[in-house]
């Protein structure tokens, strides 16, 4: 009986103890860098390094971070610096990060925020599923993440998803795309980076709206990533091969824009309809000279400020935004009302 | 004997909640699991659904076009104020109007067929433009509708689809039946000239004019 007695309590101490032990282990993350050939980002090492801050904070400040893709783009620069003077005014020290469309750098920037002792992340990541597990661990770690700008698809575990509602925004330039086109002709469309859903999105709303004028023909399709210098070069390798039938261009976004407008520029070919997406400045000017004729405005100026604002509220009084996830609608545009935008704000 | 077997029994517990403490099990309730598996809403069959609901809404929402439409024009907030319903202070200003009005033009060149309208009390210039199809754009339909929220839907495709399949509806039940296309979807009545009678919605977007999608149409005089 005595022996039968130890055994049980061996066999509780025993499975208790693999218990604890089991819990104490992170889960498995999934941080596989994005493999692209195209992207000509810099390794995530050198990134890691922008973070500056130490753990101690000498001025008893509160913590935000702030991480966003790229400073090379308008768009995203934009974000960081409406948030850090923003997050400043309201007393917060701030800790800025960018990861370059790279998700181990985005992982390894989330760990560096949770180190050093933020009590918010406001974040645009790299539009893929690995930002999920980076999220998780922040929110696990009792910090806030407010999102923007790129949706995770798992909902319960940020605190908001503040996105422009691409959708919308593709089809209000498609539909544009199709009436400077006259409802017919050829056109080549270049895509995003296929590992952001916002590349699949804005696409699909050009197509719902392109695709019913059975008159538009789709010459050719390619994704240029974003990138501006990748966009004038597969222009220029469409305008070898299709040359006249090209009536127009429509892009996944203004970078891309830009790079069709430069090539076109080149071959002389300026009647060519080019349109884009995001807003920002420079296909502004072009919509305004005329070489570019709409883009697709996402405020994306209003979104860090309501991130930063939501943020603000959540750590002083612990109150979430009522809805996670807050879609803003994007706005067209055109000739007619380009000179009201100036670095994506919209002021009619 | 017994004591050995409850020994077992504890230790495949335990074993269990370690390994479901560690994640390399997931345990999902029930709820979750139909949660997962129940994925996506059908959009065609969503309109159709929801179609009643819409006109229903619409019917009793409606406000005259001919006094909102001028005060629109003359300031898009006062209206939105007094007329309009918006999901909130980020969200544009819809409006659902109903009334008489007098074609003045049909165009049908485009596939986004458009009517100029002229509002009471007929003047003779042009107030707002009626989509008549074959393609609508935009989505004031959807958006006009209070219970039909974006958060209720699993991403922004499937609620542009929603939308898109609501506009369908409009355009096979409402608007063809007056304007009776033909083959390519060209409408066949000419109704330039004829005043119409109408229920429908409008968004104020920014930097565009008053553009009407139906979901009642009548020809009230030839």
């Amino acid at each position: 009986m005595r022996s039968r007695l130890l055994f049980l309590v061996f066999a509780l101490v025993l499975a208790v103890g693999m218990m604890l032990t089991g819990c104490s282990q992170a889960p498995a993350e999934s941080s596989e860098p994005v493999a692209s050939e195209e992207v000509s980002e810099e390794p995530s090492e050198e990134v890691s390094e922008e973070a500056s801050e130490s753990a101690t904070d000498d001025e008893g400040k509160m913590k935000v971070a702030v991480i966003t893709p790229d400073p090379a783009n308008a768009f995203f620069a934009t974000e960081e610096a409406i948030a850090k003077p923003l997050l400043e005014s309201m007393g917060y020290e701030v800790i800025t990060m960018v990861h370059l469309e790279d998700a181990a750098a985005l992982s390894n920037h989330f760990d560096t925020a949770i180190a050093s002792g933020v009590k918010a992340i406001i974040c645009d990541g790299t539009g893929g599923e690995t930002d999920i597990a980076a999220v998780q661990r922040a929110t696990d770690a009792g910090i806030g993440v407010f999102l923007i700008d790129r949706e995770i698809t798992e909902p319960g575990i940020a605190k908001a998803q503040i996105v422009a509602n691409n959708l919308q925004g593709a089809e209000a330039v498609g539909e544009y795309f199709v009436e400077m086109m006259g409802e017919e002709g050829g056109y080549i469309e270049l895509t995003g980076r296929d590992v952001d859903t916002n590349a699949h999105v804005r696409s699909e709303g050009f197509h719902n709206k392109i695709d019913p004028y059975t008159d538009m023909v789709m010459l050719d399709r390619q994704t240029a990533n974003w990138l501006l210098t990748e966009a004038q070069t597969v222009m220029e390798t469409f305008i070898q091969k299709h040359g006249d039938k090209i009536k127009g261009v429509i892009c996944g976004n203004d970078t891309m824009c830009m790079g069709a407008v430069a090539a076109l520029q080149n071959a002389d070919m300026t009647d060519v309809i080019v349109m884009g997406f995001d807003g920002n400045n420079d296909v502004r000017d072009a919509i305004l000279a005329g070489t570019a004729h709409a883009t697709g405005l996402q405020q994306i100026a209003y979104i860090t400020q309501l991130a930063c604002e939501q943020a603000d509220t959540w750590i002083k009084t612990g109150e979430a935004p009522a809805e996670e996830k807050q879609l803003i609608d994007c706005l067209l545009i055109t000739k007619d009302n380009a000179e009201n935008l100036d670095n994506f704000v919209y002021t009619e | 004997m017994k004591l050995r077997s409850l020994a077992v029994a504890v230790i495949i517990i335990v074993s269990c909640m370690f390994l479901a403490g560690c994640g390399w099990v997931t345990v999902v309730s029930i709820d979750e699991a139909n949660a997962r598996n129940d994925g996506e809403v059908d959009p065609a069959a969503f309109a159709k659904e929801i179609w009643p609901q819409i006109l229903d809404y619409a019917k009793k929402n409606c406000q005259p076009v001919e006094e909102v439409v001028p005060l629109f024009i003359s300031d898009k907030d006062a209206a939105g104020t007094q007329y309009g319903y918006r999901l909130d202070e980020k969200s544009w200003w819809q409006f659902i109007v109903t009334g008489n009005a007098k074609v003045l033009t049909m165009n049908t060149k485009s596939k986004s067929g458009t009517l100029e309208l002229d509002l009471e009390p007929y003047d003779g210039s042009a107030d707002c433009i009626f989509q008549i199809g074959p393609i609508v754009k935009g989505q004031a339909l959807r958006d006009s509708m209070p219970f039909i929220k974006f958060i209720d839907f699993k991403d922004q495709t499937e609620y542009g689809k929603i939308s898109a399949e609501i506009n369908r509806y409009a355009i096979e039940n409402v608007l063809n039946p007056v304007v009776v296309p033909d083959e390519d979807g060209k409408p066949t009545i000419d109704m330039a000239g004829k005043i119409i009678s109408f229920t429908g919605a409008f968004t104020a977007e920014p930097g565009k004019g008053i553009l009407i999608i139906p979901v009642e149409l009548a020809i009230s005089e030839e």
